[in-house]
């Protein structure tokens, strides 16, 4: 691809196109926009590959590239259409009393559409900062330091995200998501 | 990082997989979505290049005939003059990479553990004069006096102020950014004296001209503020993804980190946009990708710019009376805070290559401070001949004195 190739980029593109929808869609909670994100993000990595260090793997610094491009977007976005919609009326208590017990096994939990849609629902609460950190912590696995360093943010801040994004995501899920989620 | 083969071990890192595996499925070939999206945005960049040539050419013909009118009204009118004017070059001048083998700086003479979080700022009206560090995720501001070692909490949050992101200081004021306003604390009373409340949300804050100076985003915005009234006097629209300002006496610097790394330099006499330069320049060194998101700094020095940019190893002397890149400096990994006293340009680095001095006069590191601890110099602060560096990594703060 560095000779500027196009068909360079083609196994690229299937390698990480999911992966990378999955994130940008965790983070923006449109399947539109992800698409859209890691698209342009797939246009943007082969204009400027000549900036990419070869000596290093495409993925995780093309997957950088759609996590932050996806936040600035959900950020733009939030200002014009609330990701929640549930009825306003419906409060955090009526939303932790119904959510709450959702059964004793964790892995028969996410086997549940239901689970899934309480999990999408509770994600939707969160900041699209907040949500940005969750999904390079908890499902990409990153370590602090290194969200700190992809976010441009400290390390106690992206702590604290953590710590605010997870208490507000068990307030929301009552009893789905147990004390020791804290630590890959 | 395994991104093909996704399976977290955390219990919500699995559900989220979850939530994405069964909302998003592999059962077809993204390529030709792909493709086709890169063949219409090269048809469009062709267009966009073919419109940019017949406006190119338009307005050099007429950029031509308003010459034209003008050498014939200079001449009927005799206004020809022997000044001479330098064309701007736009070619920086890059420097080498510094030698192995400088001389240190300074020594660190103490070393204190201090939670930090944003760049502090020092204030020089009392006896004993106090570095102000935010603490945004405490909803705090701290105080600390070095001649006492002693530290002291201002919860600001707490009084419904919002929580400090950055600090700025005056003769009688700390002027607390927060993120949802701006806040005056006094120094003389060590209270709250005002909350001015912004349209948008404050990311960095600087001081001079009787103002302060605030950059926002959503929107993107430069706020001023008079000092003397507490009143919003003037907001610069457009002030793109600011990170960091420096006032100067003719001009305010805000380096703004969005989609592209841009310096903005906004006119204090008409609180409007004077330039816009491009920092993202080719052949810079570095790849841009060890630190892309990591924000830089802006400061001023022997009159002109100084710009940190991380990911390119680089600090950029922009030209102030041209406003282009005039000079690239080959400094330490990711340089991530600068600061001027008069020995020179301080530039910290994220990754632990220590404290460089560059001597504006020749562009050049002339020494480097190795500090055995913190690795990520988030900030510096200069204060009476003495360097504070600042790591938000190891949550310390060292005094590094000049070497004798």
């Amino acid at each position: 691809m560095k000779q500027g190739d196009i068909r360079g980029l083609e196994p690229l593109v299937r390698a990480y196109y999911f992966p990378a929808v999955r994130a940008a869609y965790l983070i923006t909670h449109d399947r539109s926009l992800a698409e859209d994100v890691v698209q342009s993000q797939f246009i943007r990595a082969y204009e400027r590959i000549d900036q990419f260090d070869a000596g290093r793997p495409f993925g995780p610094w093309f997957l950088r590239s759609v996590v932050n491009s996806a936040t600035t977007l959900a950020s733009r976005l939030e200002r014009f259409v609330p990701f929640d919609a549930v009825d306003p009326s419906d409060d955090e208590a009526g939303w932790s009393a119904r959510l709450s017990d959702p059964g004793p096994d964790p892995e028969a939990l996410f086997a549940r559409a239901e689970s899934r849609e309480e999990v999408w629902q509770a994600l939707a609460k969160l900041s699209p900062e907040q949500r940005a950190t969750v999904v390079m912590h908890y499902y990409l696995e990153l370590m602090d330091d290194e969200v700190a360093g992809r976010l441009g943010i400290a390390p106690a801040t992206v702590r604290w995200r953590l710590h605010a994004a997870r208490k507000r995501l068990r307030t929301l899920l009552g009893g789905a998501l147990p004390e020791g989620s804290g630590k890959p | 990082m395994n991104i093909r083969r996704h399976n977290p071990k955390t219990h919500l890192g699995r559900l989220l997989a979850s939530v994405a595996e069964h909302d998003i499925r592999d059962d077809h070939d993204p390529w030709p979505l792909v493709a086709g999206r890169m063949r219409r945005h090269e048809v469009e960049k062709i267009e966009r290049a073919r419109q940019w040539w017949v406006e190119g050419l338009k307005l050099a013909a007429a950029g031509l005939v308003v010459g034209l009118i003008g050498i014939v009204l200079a001449l009927t009118f005799r206004l020809a003059t022997d000044e001479k004017v330098a064309a701007p070059s736009s070619t920086p001048v890059v420097m080498p990479s510094p030698s192995a083998d400088l001389p240190s700086a300074g020594r660190v003479t103490t070393t204190i553990p201090l939670a930090i979080e944003g760049r502090p700022a020092f204030d020089d009206e009392r006896i004993h004069p106090a570095l102000w560090i935010p603490q945004p995720s405490t909803g705090s501001l701290t105080r600390f006096t070095p001649s006492l070692l002693s530290t002291s909490p201002i919860p600001i949050a707490e009084v419904g102020a919002g929580a400090p992101v950055a600090v700025a200081t005056t003769d009688d004021s700390v002027w607390i950014a927060t993120d949802r306003a701006v806040v005056q604390f006094d120094l003389a009373t060590n209270t709250i004296e005002a909350t001015i409340e912004l349209a948008g949300t404050p990311t960095a804050i600087a001081t001079g001209l009787d103002s302060v100076w605030i950059t926002t985003r959503d929107p993107d915005t430069l706020v001023r503020i008079d000092i003397d009234t507490r009143a919003v006097v003037a907001t610069v629209p457009d002030v793109l993804g600011g990170t960091s300002l420096v006032v100067a006496d003719d001009a305010v610097w805000v380096l703004g980190q969005a989609e592209d790394t841009v310096l903005t330099r906004a006119d204090p006499a008409s609180n409007q946009i004077a330039a816009r330069i491009a920092l993202d320049l080719p052949n810079l060194p570095g790849t841009g990708d060890s630190c892309q998101t990591c924000t830089g700094e802006v400061t001023t020095a022997a009159g002109d710019v100084w710009v940190a940019v991380p990911g390119r190893n680089a600090l950029l002397r922009v030209d102030a009376t041209t406003n282009q890149v005039a000079v690239v400096i080959p400094v330490g990994q990711n340089p991530v805070s600068v600061v001027a006293d008069d020995r020179g340009v301080w530039i910290g680095h994220a990754s632990g290559d220590g404290l460089y001095l560059i001597d504006p006069e020749t562009n050049s590191v002339v020494a480097v401070t190795r500090l055995t601890t913190p690795q990520r110099l988030s900030a510096l602060v200069a204060h009476d001949g003495v360097i504070w560096a600042a790591s938000d990594y190891y949550d310390v703060i060292v005094r590094v004195e000049p070497q004798s």
